[in-house]
């Protein structure tokens, strides 16, 4: 090669790395996105399209993914805000907005929503992203609580499904089988949160308040009696020492007739072996009250720069358009936050969704609407959780479990 | 000048620098190459012990920690965790754990020990058997013995029923009289290596006159290991159960895998209760304060069992 050649290789090569560096300098915003879910299933493949057809879309804004497992993930945010390196888009089970909104860490969202999808044709379950008057999330994912049951398990003990609760309850003893290894209820029964979660179904679906005005109420005849019934029902039908994983697993592996979840966990009986998946139906629970709410919302960080949140809020609005929202539903089998918009096209392909989708008027939180409770929601479930598993793990009466765990209640979180 | 023998004389006549300045000077050198390791100590060890006090006499509740400095001092962590129930039986569970796994991985540490001391055909095999529980992570523990304790699907359930001792669905981990047992097992079959090795070192250390010259006198097999063996292995003994008591009191994977302190607080150590008051309730100063005190209670049995391993002369 000649100078004259070598120079012009050379000017070529600088003509490259200037226009790499030009189309770096127009990357004007690059934020952080937490999730868990970045490799789960049907979800983690809505982030990845969806965050890659933005992108397209926005060429100035790079989204990058913090994936952080979901046993840790609460844990983890919190230390992360507490230390000021906060992501700038935060994915978040909502039960748990409490805790960051009551330290100011969530931005308002107000001026933003007005105008958009998420002001006018949201779930009405949006209404639960306010904190002290200000709306600081927007709803991914609500609804209620669904029965998941063997249909199989259901007819070969000859048994209809359930119109009520009592009727719920009933018809547990007569399908558990333990000869067989078969559960009537899978539950959680070990050290795990979501005990806490079926405390608080149990009395709703009991008809029972925790909470009537400024009291306590775990101690009425009714509140007690719903404990000694969940107590019974699950020592009696119910794989003890289970976590949620291995309960669900219970119900996928064709062992259990009958499991109370999130209609998300649907897309997990994908997993099941041929001969038992067909016979794994869903419905929406035929009790006094649909239990559910805000499931998993979007938070911009109050910390961000306002050049973030500008970035963070595009994404957001991008994920709220009609198509996107169908496309969640299709994907993660699981109710989309805008409403209405599951075609039958959408059911074509997943059946499931006809349930799903089926909004109910009457879904209530199975947390209380107390800030007090809802900003520090860990101590609240734990002293839930210790109740139900002295109501499982010993013989102690359930009024006395009662009396104490309402004492815990009305000293870590007093209503007077 | 003054010429001492230590002070050589050059050929020019001059007096070299004395051996008392080359002495500063090598000492010098070596406080120089200590230094990083002092850096270490003190940005690993020291700063973040010196931060953990500061913390537990922060009074007032905040997640911020970068303005954690602002709060006031007081003793409110302290009278906190001290009048907290839940405080107290962790205690109380701390020291059963401790004192179940040290007892049952102390007696299999012995028994091993005395077995691998012993000639036999493949030693080598059964010694690398013996070790291999501390090879295994303590979460994979916890795992395998969670599901060998399953009221459904455990095997410790299987055997029973196979030996026709018990037909039950016993749940040994969601029973409160016996899910502490269900992490002391575990925690002991980990445990019990350190002690088997360190027994065995000083068991090979024992003279074999001693044992032929006692039993030439006509002692029994108790009274070689009550007056030959255990005064040879006591110091040792003490050592390896002082360690293992340093890491079981701390150790969290186990429990934290297996029960996750359940059920109902009933295998809840000191160690998950700091744990849940730091980053379950976000209470800071009150974890700190319970780590400090924990760590002085710690600090003060260490003092008193090396104090009397010191004065054990065998």
């Amino acid at each position: 090669m000649n100078v004259r050649g070598g120079g012009l290789l050379l000017g070529l090569a600088f003509a490259l790395i200037g226009s790499t560096s030009l189309a770096g300098a127009a990357r004007a915003e690059t934020i952080e996105m937490s999730t868990w879910q970045a490799e789960e299933g049907g979800f983690g493949v809505f982030w990845k399209e969806s965050i890659a057809a933005f992108e397209q879309a926005h060429p100035d804004i790079d989204i990058n993914v913090v994936q952080i497992p979901y046993g840790e993930y609460i844990n983890q945010l919190t230390i992360r805000f507490a230390s000021g390196r906060a992501p700038q888009l935060i994915e978040l089970p909502s039960e748990f907005m409490g805790i960051f909104a009551s330290q100011n860490w969530f931005a308002p969202l107000d001026e933003r929503l007005a105008g958009t999808p998420i002001d006018s044709e949201w779930a009405a379950v949006q209404s639960e992203m306010k904190w002290d008057g200000k709306t600081v999330g927007s709803l991914v994912m609500g609804g209620a609580y669904v029965l998941f049951y063997n249909e199989a398990l259901l007819a070969e003990k000859g048994v209809k499904l359930p119109t009520s609760y009592e009727e719920f309850l009933a018809s547990i003893p007569k399908l558990t089988d333990r000869e067989k290894g078969i559960f009537g209820l899978s539950s959680v029964t070990a050290q795990h949160p979501t005990v806490a979660l079926d405390i608080m179904r149990t009395l709703h679906w009991s008809g029972v308040k925790l909470i009537d005005g400024n009291e306590y109420k775990l101690t009425s005849p009714e509140a007690v009696a719903a404990l000694q019934q969940y107590r019974d029902i699950r020592k009696a039908n119910s794989a003890l020492g289970a976590d949620s994983s291995m309960s669900r697993q219970l119900f996928i592996d064709g062992k259990s007739a009958f499991m109370i979840d999130g209609p998300w966990v649907y897309s997990s009986v994908g997993e099941a072996a041929p001969e038992v998946r067909d016979n794994l139906k869903i419905m929406q629970t035929p009790f006094r009250v649909a239990v559910g709410g805000a499931v998993n919302s979007m938070h911009i960080a109050s910390t961000a720069t306002p050049e973030q949140q500008d970035a963070a809020w595009e994404y957001v609005k991008f994920i709220s358009t009609k198509e996107w929202q169908q496309r969640w539903a299709e994907l993660t089998v699981s109710p989309p936050a805008m409403q209405g918009i599951v075609t039958p096209d959408l059911i074509a392909k997943q059946p499931m969704l006809e349930e799903i989708s089926k909004a109910r008027a009457d879904v209530v939180s199975a947390w209380p609407d107390n800030q007090g409770i809802r900003s520090n929601l860990n101590e609240f479930r734990s002293i839930l959780t210790n109740a139900g598993l002295r109501l499982l793990s010993t013989e102690e009466p359930a009024e006395a479990i009662a009396q104490e765990t309402q004492a815990e209640l009305e000293r870590a979180f007093p209503l007077k | 000048m003054a010429y001492s023998e230590a002070t050589p004389i050059t050929a020019a006549g001059q007096a070299r620098k004395p051996v008392l300045r080359r002495a500063a000077r090598t000492q010098f050198f070596a406080l120089v190459l200590m230094l990083p390791a002092f850096i270490v100590i003190i940005a690993f060890l020291a700063y973040p012990l010196l931060k953990v006090v500061d913390l537990s006499f922060r009074v007032g509740s905040t997640m911020n920690f970068l303005a954690i400095s602002e709060q006031p001092y007081g003793l409110d962590n302290y009278v906190r965790a001290l009048t907290s129930r839940d405080f107290w039986s962790s205690v109380k569970v701390s020291g059963l754990y401790l004192a179940g796994s040290l007892t049952v991985s102390f007696a299999i540490g012995l028994w091993s020990a005395l077995l691998l001391n012993n000639r036999m055909p493949a030693r080598r095999w059964v010694r690398t058997i013996i070790l291999l529980p501390w090879a295994v992570p303590g979460v994979v523990a916890a795992i395998i013995f969670t599901w060998m304790f399953d009221g459904s699907y455990g095997f410790i359930n299987a055997v029973l029923r196979a030996a026709h001792i018990s037909e039950a669905d016993t749940a040994w981990l969601m029973d409160g009289s016996t899910a502490l047992w269900g992490v002391i097992m575990p925690t002991a079959w980990k445990a019990y290596p350190l002690i088997t090795l360190t027994i065995l070192a000083a068991l090979q250390t024992i003279p074999e006159d001693l044992y032929e010259a006692a039993s030439i006198d006509g002692a029994n097999r108790f009274q070689l290991f009550r007056y030959i063996t255990w005064p040879g292995i006591i110091s040792a003994t003490l050592v390896s159960l002082l360690i293992s008591a340093l890491w079981i009191s701390m150790d969290v994977d186990i429990i934290f895998g297996s029960t996750g302190g359940g059920p109902a607080d009933a295998t809840a150590t000191l160690p998950l209760f700091i744990y849940d008051e730091a980053f379950q309730y976000f209470r800071m100063g009150v974890a700190s304060a319970s780590g400090v005190m924990m760590m002085l209670a710690v600090a003060a049995i260490s003092g008193l069992t090396l104090t009397y391993v010191d004065r054990q002369k065998f």
